[in-house]
């Protein structure tokens, strides 16, 4: 089903660049999620600026390509003295800077948040279509669809599992995560599943809730209060509904944070960790 | 300045009287506040917690609400009593750790000692960082304001303070490599005892003791205080001793309980205007029934937060703020009137 | 019996000396009245002798022990302080205000001891206020204050009360009131020093007179001896006389002198 969406829309792109036709050589990008698109599409020369969060290896996958570029804070006067020929933003980059650099007569394209597989394809497709890498992006859109469709899940067996994060705890049912624990067979996932993104719930629900699998992030380098807070001693406590110790593994934010082609590698993390959690039960 | 509030006649409740049932209703509010929450706790598994096969229950009860209620006790008796102390030593019924900056300069000490990482490898650093802001801060306080009771200087003081720590805290915040620090300490510093944990205890509770206790102390040479420094001298009062406790026991209670909790306000301003004309304006009285009292009003308040809201819990703070703001403002419409 | 002293007392405040050289001895069985010109430095007098300005040269001793080594309790238990203008910051109970005077000798977290208790009515009704005691004081009339402030000092116990200016302001029965009192706590063990600016008063009640002008003692005795025409008009600029009408003493100021 989603082929034929892509398909349609990648021609619908490829249209639309015919009217503004030529490729862009500088382009700069406002948004942690657009960075990696752009490092995964382009070569380093061809870049002029990405943010200043792009290095950060715990919340940028391609952390290690984006060292040396130009860095930007996403504001107006860093992108302007670069001269870019095509500028990428996501829906939540400031909008007086995008308008003001659009009416600076700048070629801006806005990138949604990618809250599912669909749009992490679709934005793939979109990055390669407005940069002119429309190969490589089909190409990155077709491994990634390989590494998703290897996992063969073990569906229908329910397994509670409670998902950290360091601001919130759970996940929404319309959210990159939601669809990631789904591929590899959770059917329900959290104590909430009503909200979209980030989900709340408070640690005495979590403890009620007894889950058997516990999926958090690994400790970032620099002292974070959100980190803290998944290290609170009740969980050392926490028991599942047999009394066992629940499985518990870390999953780096960075692998689906943004929509790219790394979301693979948190699926395939994911889709071990559930196994793991079954055969703990069936060993005990 | 005039004593701003009525002078009618005291309350008829005898010390005691007035004592045991705080202590009593503290006692009711701490059993609320571990069994009440998203997750009810019934009365009967109580037991569990301390059981040597882990149940939900259990650990709901010693690991989150034990601790979340150990803190409200801890650190509403100090909010109290360090503003029933501020109040007296300053001679001015606005005094608040919140309101005067005490509690924002903690606060940037905590945040130093946290994002600096220092509290990583050496946890005491945390309610250290706390105690060395409010220190700061009381001292500031009391070379600017200190000798003089006069409501606006010691408010346009604490706003110099209070803006002051919020910018250098800002600043600090800045320079954290951590990219949601920002993020993080707008939620912080609204205050709260959400899953704190026996940690949390340790760190900050023996602090706040020894700077309760200090407090307590200061009660006769306040009461003396209320004659003017002259006659407080002459009865015995060593002034530079008293000022020395009241502003070290300030800062023990205050900074270690903001370093666990976050900024707490108006606890110290609401507890001793409510009880002040119980204990017939006594500073020394009003210093040990503000320690029940701001016990109760946190413990009631904390408990309140896991309701008020459907989404996430309402900080602690930001109610505390929501009942306390219209008494600041009524105490200074009084104290306008009465000149 | 305490006898506190001062020897060639010098106290200087912001470079201007305010006593210069006063030497004065104060002990049991007299009221003794510090009379002088507004800024004389009587007010700067009564602080040193309780220590609470440092002097500049001289010294003060309590029984014959400097002052400099008395704790401030200890001086607590001797000396008491009325100071002008009976102030209070709280609006507190008279009972209450009486209970802080035992101060020096008990200090409870709260409430007061039975013997304290006794000690506290005793005062009460040595003033006669003790039908004000649940009254606010911020509530009472400058008198009432002043009668509370000395029901304090009496709970105190101290054996020389410095009193400043305890009649100012006061209408003419409390004027009376106050030093009857005052002078009614005068025993063989106590003594009692005021300052004061009715001349009338002070040679009416007290027993010795200490003149004080530009920080310097200028006369010193009974008070024909002090209150003499020509001191009255050296020191105050007056042309006073010190009468008798009625059996009681009365200065009698006729003009300025210019």
């Amino acid at each position: 089903m989603h082929f034929i969406i892509i398909t349609f829309v990648s021609f619908f792109f490829f249209l639309s660049s015919l009217a503004a036709n030529e490729r862009p050589e500088r382009v700069a990008s406002l948004n942690l999620c657009t960075d990696q698109l752009v490092l995964e599409l382009l070569d380093r020369d061809r870049i002029v600026s990405v943010t200043y969060l792009a290095t950060d290896p715990v919340i940028s996958y391609l952390a290690d390509r984006a060292k040396g570029l130009p860095k930007n804070h996403g504001l107006a006067e860093e992108i302007l003295p670069l001269k870019p020929d095509l500028i990428l933003a996501g829906a939540f980059t400031s909008r007086p800077t995008t308008s003001l650099l659009k009416r600076l007569g700048y070629r801006v394209v806005v990138f949604d948040m990618a809250l599912s597989f669909d749009t992490l394809r679709l934005n793939i497709i979109k990055a390669g279509v407005v940069l002119r890498e429309e190969k490589k992006a089909a190409q990155l859109v077709n491994t990634f669809n390989q590494h998703v469709e290897r996992i063969h899940p073990i569906s229908g067996i329910p397994l509670s599992v409670i998902v950290l994060q360091p601001r919130a705890a759970g996940v929404g049912q319309l959210s990159l995560l939601g669809d990631i624990l789904r591929t590899v067979g959770f059917t329900s996932f959290s104590v909430t599943d009503e909200t979209m993104g980030v989900g709340w719930v408070t640690l005495d629900r979590i403890i009620e809730a007894q889950p058997e699998l516990i999926i958090s992030e690994p400790d970032p380098p620099w002292p974070s209060l959100g980190h803290l807070a998944m290290r609170h001693p009740a969980y050392e406590a926490v028991r599942d509904k047999q009394g066992r110790v629940p499985t518990r593994i870390n999953l780096p934010a960075n692998l689906w944070n943004c929509g790219g082609p790394q979301v693979a590698k948190a699926v395939s993390i994911l889709a071990k960790a559930r196994a793991t959690a079954l055969d703990q039960r069936e060993i005990k | 300045m005039k004593p701003p509030l009525n002078a009618g006649q005291t309350g008829k409740i005898s010390f005691p009287l007035l004592l045991g049932s705080l202590c009593i209703l503290v006692v009711i509010l701490f059993l609320f506040s571990v069994l009440i929450g998203k997750v009810m706790i019934p009365v009967g598994v109580i037991h569990e917690a301390f059981a040597e096969v882990d149940t939900a229950y259990g650990v709901i009860i010693r690991e989150l609400r034990l601790p979340r209620a150990i803190l409200a006790l801890a650190i509403g008796a100090a909010l109290g009593v360090a503003g029933a102390a501020l109040q007296g030593l300053l001679r001015n019924p606005l005094a608040e750790p919140g309101l005067i900056g005490v509690s924002g300069t903690a606060a940037l000490g905590a945040v130093i000692a946290f994002y600096s990482g220092l509290s990583v490898t050496f946890s005491f650093a945390l309610p250290a960082g706390g105690m060395i802001g409010a220190l700061i801060s009381v001292v500031l306080l009391y070379i600017l304001a200190g000798r003089d009771p006069s409501v606006l200087t010691l408010i346009l003081a604490g706003v110099a303070i209070s803006a002051l720590a919020g910018a250098l805290t800002t600043l600090a915040l800045n320079l954290s490599p951590n990219p949601y620090a920002a993020f993080e300490i707008f939620f912080w510093l609204m205050g709260s005892l959400a899953d704190r944990s026996l940690n949390h205890v340790a760190l900050a509770v023996p602090f706040i003791t020894v700077g309760v206790v200090l407090l307590m102390t200061t009660g006769p040479s306040l009461d003396a205080l209320t004659l003017g420094e002259d006659v407080a001298q002459s009865l015995g009062v060593r002034l530079s001793g008293l000022q020395a406790r009241v502003i070290i026991g300030t800062a023990l209670a205050v900074g270690a309980s903001v370093s666990v909790a976050g900024v707490i306000g108006f606890v110290g301003l609401v507890v001793p205007h409510l009880l002040r004309r119980a204990v017939g304006q006594s500073p020394s009285r009003l210093l040990i029934v503000s320690a029940p009292g701001g016990a109760a009003l946190t413990l009631a308040a904390d408990t309140a937060v896991r309701f008020l809201t459907n989404g996430p819990e309402l900080h602690l703070g930001v109610l505390t703020a929501l009942i306390g703001a219209p008494f600041f403002l009524g105490l200074v419409l009084k104290i306008r009137r009465e000149g | 019996m305490a006898r506190l002293t001062s020897k060639n007392l010098s106290v200087q405040g912001n470079n201007v000396v305010i006593l210069n050289e006063v030497s004065v001895t104060f002990g049991p069985e007299e009221l003794v009245g510090v009379i002088g010109p507004n800024g004389a430095g009587k007010t700067t007098l009564l602080k040193s002798l309780l220590g609470l300005l440092k002097p500049s040269s001289g010294d003060i001793t309590l029984d014959g022990k400097t002052l400099r080594s008395w704790s401030r309790i200890d001086i607590a238990k001797r000396i008491g302080y009325l100071a002008q203008g009976a102030p209070c910051h709280w609006p507190m109970t008279v009972e209450r205000i009486v209970e802080i005077g035992c101060s020096p000798h008990s200090r409870p977290l709260w409430g007061v001891d039975a013997e304290d208790r006794k000690i506290v009515e005793n005062a009460l009704r040595l003033t006669g206020i003790s039908h004000l005691r649940d009254r606010i004081v911020t509530s009472l009339s400058g008198g009432e204050r002043t009668l509370v402030m000395i029901a304090r000092c009496l709970a105190g116990r101290a054996e020389i009360l410095l009193a400043d200016e305890p009649v100012t302001g006061l209408d003419p029965r409390h004027q009376i009131k106050v030093i009857q009192t005052l002078l009614s706590s005068v025993t063989k063990n106590t003594g009692v020093v005021m300052v004061l600016h009715d001349l009338s008063l002070a040679a009416r009640y007290c027993t010795r007179l200490i003149l004080i002008h530009e920080g310097r003692v200028t006369a010193e005795g009974d008070p024909t001896s002090v209150l003499t025409p020509q001191n009255l008009s050296d020191v105050y600029g007056i042309d006073a006389s010190l009468r008798e009408i009625d059996g009681q003493a009365l200065v009698v100021c006729k003009d300025i002198r210019i």
